[in-house]
């Protein structure tokens, strides 16, 4: 017998959480990660936990029973083939590529298709529909940055590496402000980490980011304001709101960060809070330099956003029951989808679980629904038990393809581990093959 | 699947090899064009008839932007464009939806019915080239590539604020590699680096200092246009001059043309640069095609494409932030820009373009100047700059124009007086020809790129075929190409879509001396907020 051996890969990309870190380095050994250099402790513990090993009752089942791939696959196919309205829905721990995949799966069987952020997008849409964005890569924050504000967010704690990789720490190249370190404002809780590290803390009331973006836009244009109102109406003084509006105005590159759907400390559910911030960004850039950085979940959500771009014209909830892609933010969702019986099959692929599905999850044993997921069946919140499920490989380990950093930045995933596991995108592939065969019409080829 | 073909007797128009429009045949094998079969029976190929048509080589666009983060924020930033008419999915086709940019699979599908079967996307960030190659895998029909942005790079500054043209050409020549690019790009050179730095306005001109690079867009042009000359590119420097868009930028572009004397440049939609005036004063907006094209005529170093405007409403997407800045405050309008770090800008905003509007009536005399008062077809390029002209779907509608010298009368009619009576395009009757179009669509954008196997249909080429009805309104006759054949494989058939094969990623992969490597490397590792090793497409052994 040969020793195992031992590999080690450097600069690899960490898809756990919307930084992305790309320079860790991970000594794979026997089929097993056994060392990791680099990783904040989240993402250690995912990286160690590495493929969970095959549990053969439940990696491919139909209705609870063990089965093979092959016999999983058809049977989803065969369900997706009867299906008059089927949703697919998650794209979220997955590739580049695999989110490719799941994109044309709906539109050969003229489904809907929908992401987390589905969830969070109000009829009118994404701040770039509503207003626009002015932002930048995280590198320009490094670079340029002399006024940073973490607008009701706490990096340090949901993003951990974030402000030591990407935020002025005096050492920097040609850029322009930067080199002399960035003022660093927290708009928020003052009890976060985040907070303690900041220059200026401003604890504006819980819910009311949006009339506090209102008041330094009207400060940045030159509006008077009274202020017992401003105090009523966002717990922070008047005179702190000028500081900050005279931060920004007059520094060379601010950046306001804020965090997408960050439980617990802002209701994002309703992005008018961010398409404010995004204007109050844009109005500071008709006088100097500013960006938004938006930073996101887990796993690969920007890059389905992407997908969906490129493929249908639409960042989320998109129909394509039609034959052609219909865009409906909140119309198209999965939970009203299922309550109003727009949906007879659900199909779960990467989802991440963390966020916004505990609505859904009471209606899905209501309809027949196909796992594909990553993790081990013992390893996911209660969940009603699937019509099938399907194993794939593990995301971020063993899932070579892209992974778009918060920024747009893509980035390569190597495959640390072998699976015993397909890939998602191939599994969708599979089984599209396969209802390609049962209905011409949804075709493979041309 | 590639065919034999037998292309019979089809009006062929192959400038390149000197056929204008004689009846030939035309014999396929492979996806190339061969030689007459020695014997026609064994050779067995499916016969198109072309008796009474016209055949071309296939499109070639030299200057488009269809893929990647600046064109997908663009698709996503108007939903309300996006509705009608959208592409329903057909038999084994993709759906998609139009806009000012459609998606990818309809991307490909409408290049093919235009009869275009290669195009370029001419302004991909090397930091987001992987994006943009993911997207191309998604549009099919088409062969495709990218030029990668180079002007504002803060290696390339160092390098040449250092004089060091090695290290510039090292690196080029790396980033060339390292993102699958197809040729060097420069826009507003040196320009986005001191708008992202806060400069007030965008004017800059040739030797306007960079901010912390102490070098001008005089030295990046030049070093840029040498490195590209040394790196034997087929394709050279493509340019998209400082002070786009504003009045008085004429000399900026002259300025350009004079210092790559000796040298190959290509200047992209030369229609934004020619213009007349004084700063903040619509009145002096004008022409200035006249001294630019007289420069021109006269140096064939230099080769351009148009970017026509056509009036309608569209989307401006450039790398040039303070353009699009610009454009959105005029207007209004919602305003994506997007920073790239080490490398670049971008800006995204609507726009129309509206006939009673003195400045873009202004713009849509001055393209049409340019392809009328250019001597030889050979070194112009019919573009869009799509989507910031107008789409690539209205190139019809442009050939009718050089075509039809009384449509292009009856549409200068309806300009506001200022511009009609006093655009050249009063007393230009030029008509082009079909083997004039020919050239500027395909024969001349192939020559300008170095493509050697396209753009004409001589033995060897590839066997990306387009035909044609003839009619007399020259816009329905390049609207609906009755045939296309992409690399012998059937994509057209009778007007309609019948297959689409996948099209090929085209690149250069520039020797150089890759003992600059570790440094270039070390480098990024350094500046950027990426790892070296996972740069550009970043191929990582499996
Ligand atoms: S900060 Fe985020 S991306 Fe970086 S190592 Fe931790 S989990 Fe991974
Ligand atoms: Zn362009």
């Amino acid at each position: 017998m040969t020793p195992p051996q031992r590999q080690r890969w450097l600069d690899v990309a960490c898809g756990f959480c919307g930084c992305a870190c790309d320079d860790l380095n991970v000594d794979v050994e026997g089929g097993r990660i056994i060392g990791i250099e680099n990783a904040c402790e989240s993402a250690r513990g995912s990286f160690l936990a590495g493929e969970v090993p095959a549990d053969k009752a439940t990696d491919f089942s139909i209705v609870g029973e063990p089965v093979g791939y092959e016999q999983a696959v058809s049977r989803a196919a065969d369900l997706l083939t009867e299906a008059e309205a089927p949703f697919i829905y998650g794209l979220t721990r997955m590739t580049s590529e695999a989110q490719c995949a799941a994109v044309e799966l709906a539109d050969r069987i003229g489904g809907r298709i929908d992401t987390p952020a589905g969830l969070f997008c109000p009829a009118l849409g994404t701040p770039l529909q509503q207003s626009g964005v002015s932002s930048c890569t995280f590198g320009e924050v490094r670079q340029r940055a002399d006024v940073i504000v973490f607008w009701q967010c706490d990096p340090e704690r949901t993003h951990p590496r974030f402000r030591k990789r990407y935020c002025p720490d005096g050492s920097v190249g040609p850029g322009a402000g930067g080199s002399r370190g960035a003022f660093v404002i927290c708009v928020g809780d003052p009890g976060t980490k985040t907070a303690t590290k900041a220059d200026q803390v401003l604890p504006v009331s819980r819910g009311r980011e949006y009339e506090a973006a209102g008041v330094v836009r009207g400060l940045i244009a030159g509006h008077e304001m009274g202020e017992s109102a401003v105090f009523d109406q966002t717990g922070v003084s008047l005179a702190e709101w000028k500081l900050l509006a005279e931060r920004l105005r007059t520094c060379h590159y601010g950046v306001i960060v804020c965090e997408e759907r960050q439980a617990g400390l802002s209701d994002w559910s309703n992005r008018y809070d961010a398409a404010a911030v995004h204007q109050l960004a844009i109005d500071v850039c008709n006088r100097t330099r500013c960006s938004v950085v938006t930073l996101r979940g887990p796993g690969n959500p920007v890059s389905a956003e992407m997908v969906f771009t490129w493929q249908t014209g639409f960042p989320c909830s998109v129909d394509l029951v039609a034959g052609y892609p219909r865009y409906g933010p909140a119309e198209f969702s999965l939970e009203r989808s299922i309550a109003r019986r727009e949906a007879d099959l659900v199909v779960i692929v990467g989802e991440d679980w963390d966020h916004g599905l505990e609505s859904i999850c009471g209606r899905l044993g209501s309809v027949p629904w196909i796992l594909i997921e990553d993790r081990a069946w013992a390893d996911l919140p209660a969940r009603p038990a699937p019509t099938i499920r399907i194993r794939t490989a593990a995301f971020g380990v063993a899932t070579p393809g892209t992974l778009f950093r918060a920024d747009g930045v893509p980035l390569p995933l190597p495959r640390l581990l072998e699976s015993p596991f397909p890939d998602a995108g191939r599994v969708l592939a599979d089984m599209l093959a396969r209802v390609a065969r049962a209905t011409p019409t949804a075709g493979g080829e041309p | 699947m590639s065919e034999r073909w037998w292309i019979k007797g089809g009006a062929v128009y192959d400038p390149a090899n000197g056929v204008d429009g004689e009846a030939r045949d035309l014999w396929i094998e492979g996806g190339k064009i061969i030689d007459p079969p020695a014997d026609r029976s064994a050779f067995a190929p499916r016969i198109l008839d072309a008796r009474g048509l016209v055949v071309m080589p296939g499109g070639i666009d030299i200057h488009c932007h269809i893929a990647g983060p600046k064109v997908n924020a663009g698709r996503q930033m108007l939903p309300e464009t996006r509705r009608e008419p959208a592409l329903e999915r057909r038999g084994g086709f993709r759906s998609g939806t139009i806009g000012h940019s459609p998606t990818t699979f309809a991307t490909g599908y409408r290049y093919a019915g235009l009869g275009y079967t290669t195009a370029f996307d001419a302004a991909i960030a090397p930091l987001s080239a992987r994006h943009a190659h993911l997207e191309f895998a998604n549009t099919p029909c088409i062969d495709k590539g990218c030029f990668l942005l180079m002007g504002n790079n803060h290696y390339v500054m160092e390098a040449v604020r250092d004089g060091d043209s090695a290290r510039l050409r090292n690196f080029m020549a790396w980033l060339l590699r390292a993102g699958g690019g197809y040729a060097p790009k420069l826009v507003n050179p040196g320009g986005i680096e001191n708008w992202k730095r806060g400069r007030e306005g965008s004017h800059t001109d040739l030797e306007s200092i960079v901010d912390g690079f102490d070098v001008t867009p005089r030295a990046i042009l030049a070093a840029a246009a040498q490195a590209s000359h040394e790196l034997q590119l087929p394709h050279p420097l493509h340019i998209h001059c400082n002070n786009l868009g504003l009045p008085g930028n004429w000399t900026t572009t002259l300025a350009t043309m004079q210092l790559l004397e000796g040298m190959r440049g290509h200047l992209t939609h030369i229609q934004f640069h020619s213009y007349a005036g004084g700063e903040a004063d619509e009145t002096t907006f004008g022409s200035r095609v006249e001294p630019l094209v007289e420069y021109f005529n006269a140096h064939s170093n230099l080769t351009v494409d148009v970017g026509q405007i056509l009036f309608g409403a569209t989307t401006s997407m450039t790398a040039d932030s303070a353009v699009g800045h610009y454009l959105s405050r005029l207007a209004g309008t919602r305003w994506h820009s997007h920073d790239i770090e080490l490398e670049t800008g971008c800006g995204v905003s609507p726009i129309e373009y509206k006939e009673r509007s003195v400045v873009h009536a202004w713009q849509w005399a001055i393209g049409l100047e340019w392809f009328l008062l250019a001597a030889d077809p050979w070194r112009i390029a019919l573009s869009t700059d799509h989507p910031n002209g107008g789409s690539f779907t209205s190139y019809p509608r442009i050939i009718r124009l050089l075509m039809d010298s009384a449509f292009r009368r009856e549409e200068l009619e309806k300009l506001p007086p200022r511009v009609r009576e006093r655009t050249a395009l009063r007393s230009l009757s030029r008509e082009y020809s079909l083997g004039e179009i020919c050239i500027i669509t395909r024969a001349a954008p192939a020559r300008m790129l170095g493509l050697a196997g396209k753009g004409h249909l001589g033995v060897g080429a590839d066997a990306d075929v387009t035909v044609y009805a003839p009619h007399g309104d020259r816009e329905l006759m390049f609207q609906l190409p009755r045939h296309v054949l992409k690399a012998g494989e059937r994509v057209i058939w009778d007007g309609e879509l019948v297959g689409a094969p996948e099209g090929e990623t085209l690149s250069v992969a520039p020797e150089y001396d890759r003992g600059a490597d570790s440094g270039i490397t070390r480098w990024i590792d350094e500046q950027c907020s990426i790892r070296a090793a996972n740069y550009g497409l970043a191929v990582r052994p499996e």
